[in-house]
């Protein structure tokens, strides 16, 4: 048995990107979730939350929608990129930020909303400006929080199933990831590789929030 | 010289104070919740009064107009708990305040709030391994280490060990009056409200009313705090 391990690149490489884009995205949202006051921040923190809840396919159907040549933003990503952003690696990453949000900011609001208001003010009186406070302050206080929001992402887009499926297809060398692959596996009745593709998913996920634990754990041990 | 009115509606009353310092000690006591604290951080800027004038060395903090972030005020603020940042080493927390171009420039100021704070042998320690009243003194010399044009604190010397803070105390009046810049100081400490205050106030339910001083004893309400 020869195993084919694009699908694991493809999901490994999926899985950072995604990550990367969250704490870009994710930070400055979790911030004014947890600091600022403005009208209609209950619907943003239920819009943020909906990916917990809502069916991955059902997700799924509405953003092969939003992104198909039919819709405004999908025509627009054609004619500047050449390609359709759905069943692209780009409309994958699209879709996993969007689905794997949740996974990012919540920790991370969390950990803003638990930084001692003191070290806020002392920062101030220091002579940090309120971005300032938030670089040199907020965001090491909230270093454990960050790490559980980065990893958490991580591990929920390398499991990825359901919006994958609907968004990206099954493109060999391109949308097909480890979790599709095992279920493809599984439909031609290739049981071997369906067990091996799934015992290294199982021993990565593993090892990650064993580590995000170990970590936490030592962080509160120091603190 | 500091010239303070504000005004700020709280919850169960309106704070509402009038003074002027130049160059003093103001030591200002009175009951938990009487917003003593809620001054300090108003003075700071770090707490917005409804109206008001805080003016320091003729330089206007915040008028009708005016409102300077609490990072353009130059206070030199400690709290009543020391809020060291635990990322950060001793020496870390005490520079934070200076910028890494200004470090050499005011290496001989560093070394001297580090060795009259005893903390010399402390710089490169991780806060979490101090004991309340080091901590506490890392938090002095934190604030201090920029030279502020006020000295705001607020019951500095409550979490540091009783045999400690008669040193402290002398310390802290030692600096108010070598550097002459008007220091502001909430205790319920008699023994700290009679060597350190060269004005003692009592703000009780919002109102500020200055209690006698004499011959180095403060006449103080019956209440106890």
């Amino acid at each position: 048995m020869v195993l084919d391990l694009m699908p694991l690149y493809i999901s490994f490489k999926l899985a950072v990107v995604t990550t990367l884009c969250l704490l870009v995205v994710g930070i400055p949202l979790a911030y004014f979730l947890a600091y600022k006051r403005f009208r209609g921040k209950t619907l943003v923190e239920a819009v943020v939350s909906l990916p917990i809840v809502l069916p991955p396919t059902v997700l799924g159907f509405f953003l092969l929608v939003a992104m198909g040549n039919h819709s405004p933003v999908g025509r627009l990503y054609n004619d500047i990129f050449g390609h359709p952003l759905a069943f692209s690696f780009e409309g994958l990453v699209v879709a996993s930020i969007l689905y794997s949000l949740p996974f990012a900011v919540q920790p991370i609001q969390n950990g803003f909303e638990q930084v001692d208001r003191t070290l806020i003010d002392a920062g101030r009186t220091l002579g940090c400006s309120p971005v300032g406070v938030f670089f040199r302050v907020i965001l090491p206080a909230s270093k454990r929080a960050i790490i559980t929001g980065s990893v958490l992402s991580f591990a929920h887009t390398l499991g990825e199933f359901g919006v994958v499926l609907m968004v990206g297809g099954n493109i060999p060398g391109v949308t097909k990831v480890a979790s599709i692959s095992i279920y493809e596996s599984v439909e031609t009745l290739n049981y071997t590789e369906a067990l091996v593709m799934s015992l290294i998913l199982l021993a990565i996920s593993f090892t990650v929030l064993a580590s995000v634990y170990y970590i936490n754990r030592r962080e509160r041990i120091l603190a | 010289m500091l010239q303070v009115r504000l005004t700020k509606r709280l919850e169960r009353f309106t704070l509402k104070v009038e003074f002027e310092a130049a160059g003093e000690f103001i030591m200002i006591t009175g009951p938990n919740g009487a917003g003593k604290t809620t001054l300090l951080k108003m003075i700071a800027g770090l707490v917005r009064a409804d109206q008001g004038v805080v003016v320091l060395n003729g330089r206007c903090l915040q008028d009708e107009t005016t409102f300077l972030s609490p990072e353009s005020r130059n206070t030199g603020f400690v709290f009543q708990k020391p809020a060291l940042f635990p990322w950060l080493t001793v020496e870390e927390n005490i520079l934070f305040p200076i910028k890494r171009r200004d470090r050499d420039r005011l290496s001989h100021h560093i070394e001297f709030l580090a060795t009259e704070l005893e903390l010399t042998h402390l710089l490169s320690a991780r806060t979490d391994k101090l004991s309340g009243g080091e901590a506490q003194r890392v938090a002095l010399a934190r604030a201090l280490v920029k030279k502020p044009d006020i000295l705001l604190l607020d019951e500095p010397l409550s979490a540091v060990d009783k045999l400690l803070r008669p040193k402290l105390r002398k310390f802290l009046k030692d600096i108010q009056k070598l550097w002459e810049i008007p220091a502001i100081m909430v205790s319920h400490d008699y023994a700290e409200i009679h060597y350190l205050g060269d004005r003692v106030f009592e703000l009780d339910e919002g109102v500020l009313s200055e209690r006698k001083k004499k011959d180095n004893i403060v006449f103080m309400p019956l209440v106890s705090y």
